[in-house]
């Protein structure tokens, strides 16, 4: 589990703050708030990408602060969606990307590193585009496979920077019943940043909230609290 | 594909062996290994012209495509080449010190493949020194630039106040040539070299996680500063080592890394590491080669042949990526 | 009627032919210059004409008449200052291009003494300079084809003369060009004595056939050797002096440029090699390793002007007499120390 303690989020001056608040297994967050409040500063932070201004940050009792790259990458991914696919890298080798935590020094993958993609792929629909290359297929698919990345790599924790602007309302949908089937089958804990709130409300995921410089965690609001609450 | 290149570079070798002007029979060949006589003009012809000027081509193609791979996937950026970072600014600027100025001091004992050894050398640990303590790749990049235009900058002012005869020997440097290298030397560089791909081959999985973009391969758990280190390190080994033994050649090094991309339709290192040192080396044997039968007509310098085929090739390159 | 048409049109045609022979014959007489192609010297009743023809333009021709000798003079090419001090005229010289290159210890003497300015090169010429130096006149050679001030000056009242004396094709028509310093200087008798001696003294040297060894000369520049062909002033010189030029049959009158390969090929008899462009054998091979392996770099004499390029550059192409001997020494095989220009590379 994620634990936050008086964490300060910014790059010179702090623009997001949180105070004490754990993130359990098993759960999918929905990060909310108006444009250019911070969401994506602070997934970055938890990620490990931005250097935090003051608090903790603490996966299962250890402090991100003490991680390595190799820990942090074992313990978080980070769904990319802003990828943009790379001429000549097929999706299947995009999505072995993900392993490389565990593979050894050339990178090479075993057959269960193989069957691990498998499974992701027919998980996510996306078997038909594994031989494709990635800068080939059209931005919802791409958005579809850089989740799928996220996938391969098993780690506890999975962070998602507005994995849904690409989708369509099907996929969107399919997509967080799929995470919310992940986090509970698979015990992780998955935070993503969002601006369907009709969608995350229908599920019932709890939301952490930015407004006015803060982040809190809700279980239950209502959508006009939750508007309000944003103005 | 590679089967396809497997086969071409020994015919491509073959063809720059038998390219030159001189007609010399195969027994000559063979004789000038097994019996060489330092008297017999075929046998020094071969050992100390051809088989240098051939290893020469075959190094310095695949060296400088390989270098240019790094750089390209380092930066994301198809333009880049092995000269971004002002490796060989470093080994001009000493040449140009050494050959334009009767200052002493650069006046070396090395002759001109030491001086422009020291040279890129200096400017490589100049250059890792600078990315010790730069963050983004943007910023290493920009440096390397400046650096260029600074040290190109200097060498101008040297070109204003040299006599011609030292002015013409630069420019000649400057145009680069495959025939300064000795048989002596060969093993040298080949031992480099050799030390050096079998170092990138350790780069592959680094390098495929670039591919992403640096901020998804950290994630993955890429420690980015000493990989960088070592990809700077290798550039400015095969470029330095290069541009000391050849003076710089141009477009290779931004062309051939694209080249191979295409005709391998991967972005997977381990097979661009093998296709860019394949296809640098017949390229340059092919282009040499052509020099070679040319030169009993018109006399061009090899810089000549790889602008007027790489500079139209990259243009080709430029718009089918906007199309 | 017909038969007086054609005595009167025999008589006219005559008379004709005989007015243009004698306007030839007089126009023969009265130019100074013998064998030089662009260069004309007249003596007028005030002193005296020159005539500059230029050599790729048909329709252009320098004219100025020079009643009384210049006293501030900018010769831009080494070869004037040569002309200057054979005529021990320095002293009119009041601008150079480069002090680097001169040779004359008058002209450094003057330097020294800030009596003459120097202007960098004839291309990108200080016009502040050169005015600050007072010259009348600007000698210049034209090298890239055009001298860029010529306008500019001739509005300033200075007089731009171009000296071909580069592009003359043979040897004496070079000398010859002593004759314009002559006038600028007012010691025409003496540059016209001058000019007799070294024909003299260089008819007097030639050799009649060739008598020496295989002969090569130049050097690699880049990938390539350059050596002059077959028809080029300085192959004709070769083979004046008796040298048996291995590439006397090529082609063209500028410079060959053959690959390594085959000088290596062609060299196998050669006994002399001239002007490698350097004046000891470490030098050549500190630029061009691969010399080692030439088989003319060990068993043959190697000689160059470069132990002292700005005497041979300022005079040689005065005295191509000077030349000649040392070159028919060299052809004869006698490494002596009395040359004038040339010295063996060791």
């Amino acid at each position: 589990m994620i634990q936050l303690k008086e964490l300060s989020i910014g790059y010179q001056r702090e623009i997001l703050h949180a105070e004490n608040m754990i993130l359990e297994v098993g759960n999918v967050y929905a990060l909310v708030g108006r444009n250019g409040i911070g969401k994506s500063t602070f997934i970055q932070t938890m990620a490990g990408l931005q250097k935090k201004l003051a608090g903790e940050i603490t996966f299962n009792g250890q402090s991100i602060s003490g991680m390595n790259t190799k820990e942090i990458a074992e313990t978080i991914s980070l769904v990319d969606t802003r990828f943009e696919g790379v001429e000549y890298l097929k999706v299947k080798d995009y999505l072995a990307l993900g392993r490389a935590p565990y593979t050894d020094l050339f990178g090479r993958l075993d057959p269960a590193d193989w069957q691990i993609i498998q499974d992701v792929a027919c998980d996510l629909s996306i078997e038909h585009l594994l031989e494709k290359f990635s800068n080939e297929i059209s931005d919802g698919e791409r958005q579809l496979c850089a989740v799928g990345r996220a996938f391969v790599q098993e780690t506890p924790v999975i962070l998602l920077d507005e994995p849904t602007a690409f989708l369509d309302y099907i996929n969107r949908k399919k997509l967080l019943e799929l995470l919310l089937r992940l986090a509970r089958e698979k015990s992780k804990c998955i935070v993503l940043s969002s601006h369907d709130l009709e969608l995350c409300l229908d599920q019932s995921i709890p939301l952490l909230l930015a407004a006015q410089g803060k982040i809190s965690l809700h279980v239950s609001l209502s959508k006009e609290e939750i508007i309000q609450a944003m103005s | 594909m590679m089967f396809c290149l497997l086969c071409f570079l020994p015919i491509a070798m073959y063809l720059h062996l038998m390219a030159g002007q001189i007609e010399i029979s195969f027994a000559s060949f063979f004789d000038s290994f097994w019996n060489y006589e330092e008297k017999n003009t075929a046998h020094v012809l071969v050992r100390e012209f051809r088989i240098p000027r051939l290893f020469m081509a075959m190094f310095a193609g695949a060296g400088l495509s390989l270098s240019g791979m790094l750089m390209q996937t380092l930066f994301k950026n198809p333009l880049a080449g092995p000269y971004v970072l002002g490796i060989n600014s470093g080994a001009s600027l000493l040449i140009a010190l050494s050959l334009m100025t009767s200052v002493q001091f650069f006046q070396s004992n090395f002759g001109l493949i030491g001086t422009a050894l020291i040279g890129a050398f200096a400017a490589g640990l100049l250059m890792m020194a600078v990315a010790q303590r730069l963050k983004s790749q943007i910023s290493l990049l920009l440096v390397g630039l400046m650096f260029g235009s600074f040290t190109s900058a200097i060498v101008s002012i040297l070109e204003s106040f040299a006599g011609a005869e030292s002015l013409k020997s630069y420019t000649m440097w400057s145009m680069g040539s495959l025939q300064h290298v000795e048989f002596g030397q060969l093993g040298f560089i080949f031992l480099i070299f050799s030390v050096g791909i079998a170092s990138s081959f350790l780069l592959v999985k680094p390098l495929n996680m670039l591919v992403i973009g640096e901020k998804s391969a950290v994630l993955l758990g890429l420690s980015i500063k000493s990989i960088r280190m070592f990809i700077l390190l290798l550039t400015a080994l095969f470029a330095g080592l290069i541009t000391a033994f050849c003076g710089p050649i141009a477009f290779v090094g931004i062309a051939i890394p694209n080249l191979t991309r295409i005709l391998f339709q991967t972005s997977n290192h381990r097979y661009l590491i093998i296709g860019n040192c394949f296809i640098g080396a017949i390229f340059l044997l092919l282009t040499d080669a052509f020099i070679q039968v040319l030169e009993g007509h018109i006399s061009i310098p090899l810089n000549a042949i790889t602008s007027i085929i790489g500079a139209p090739f990259i243009v080709f390159l430029l718009m089918r990526k906007l199309r | 009627m017909r038969f007086f048409l054609v005595i009167l049109l025999v008589i006219l045609a005559s008379c004709s032919r005989q007015a243009k022979q004698s306007q030839q014959s007089e126009s023969k007489e009265a130019n100074l210059c013998r064998y030089s192609t662009y260069l004309s010297v007249f003596k007028t009743n005030n002193g005296y004409l020159i005539r500059i023809q230029h050599p790729d333009r048909k329709n252009e021709r320098f004219q100025l008449n020079i009643s009384s000798p210049a006293n501030d003079l900018a010769v831009l090419s080494a070869t004037h200052i040569g002309m200057l001090s054979a005529l021990n005229e320095e002293k009119r010289i009041a601008a150079i291009t480069d002090i680097r290159y001169v040779y004359s210890s008058n002209v450094q003497k003057r330097f020294k003494q800030k009596q003459i300015v120097e202007l960098q090169n004839e291309q990108s010429m200080s016009v502040d300079q050169l005015l600050s130096s007072k010259s009348e006149y600007v000698i210049y050679s034209a090298f890239s084809g055009s001298f860029s001030q010529e306008k500019r000056l001739k509005k300033l009242g200075i007089h731009c003369i171009p000296n071909f004396d580069w592009r003359e094709q043979t040897a004496l028509g070079r000398a010859e060009w002593v004759l314009l310093f002559g006038v600028l200087s007012g010691k025409v008798p003496e540059a016209i004595q001058l000019f007799r001696t070294i024909e003299v003294a260089y008819s007097r040297s030639k050799n009649s056939k060739i008598v020496s060894s295989e002969m090569i000369s130049g050097n690699v520049t880049g990938d390539f050797w350059y050596a002059p062909a077959g028809e080029s002033f300085m192959a004709e010189i070769f083979r004046s002096a008796g040298l048996n030029y291995v590439y006397h049959q090529t082609k063209g009158t500028g410079s060959v440029a053959y690959s390594r390969e085959k000088i290596m090929k062609d060299g196998g008899k050669v006994k002399i090699w001239l002007n490698p462009g350097f004046p000891t054998k470490k030098e050549i091979i500190r630029v061009h390793s691969k010399a080692k392996y030439l088989p003319f770099f060990n068993n043959s004499s190697i000689f160059c002007y470069t132990h002292n390029s700005n005497k041979y550059w300022e005079l040689s192409t005065l005295r191509p007499d000077w030349l000649m001997e040392d070159l028919v020494q060299i052809a004869a095989g006698k490494t002596t120390k009395n040359l004038h220009f040339y010295q063996e590379v060791k």
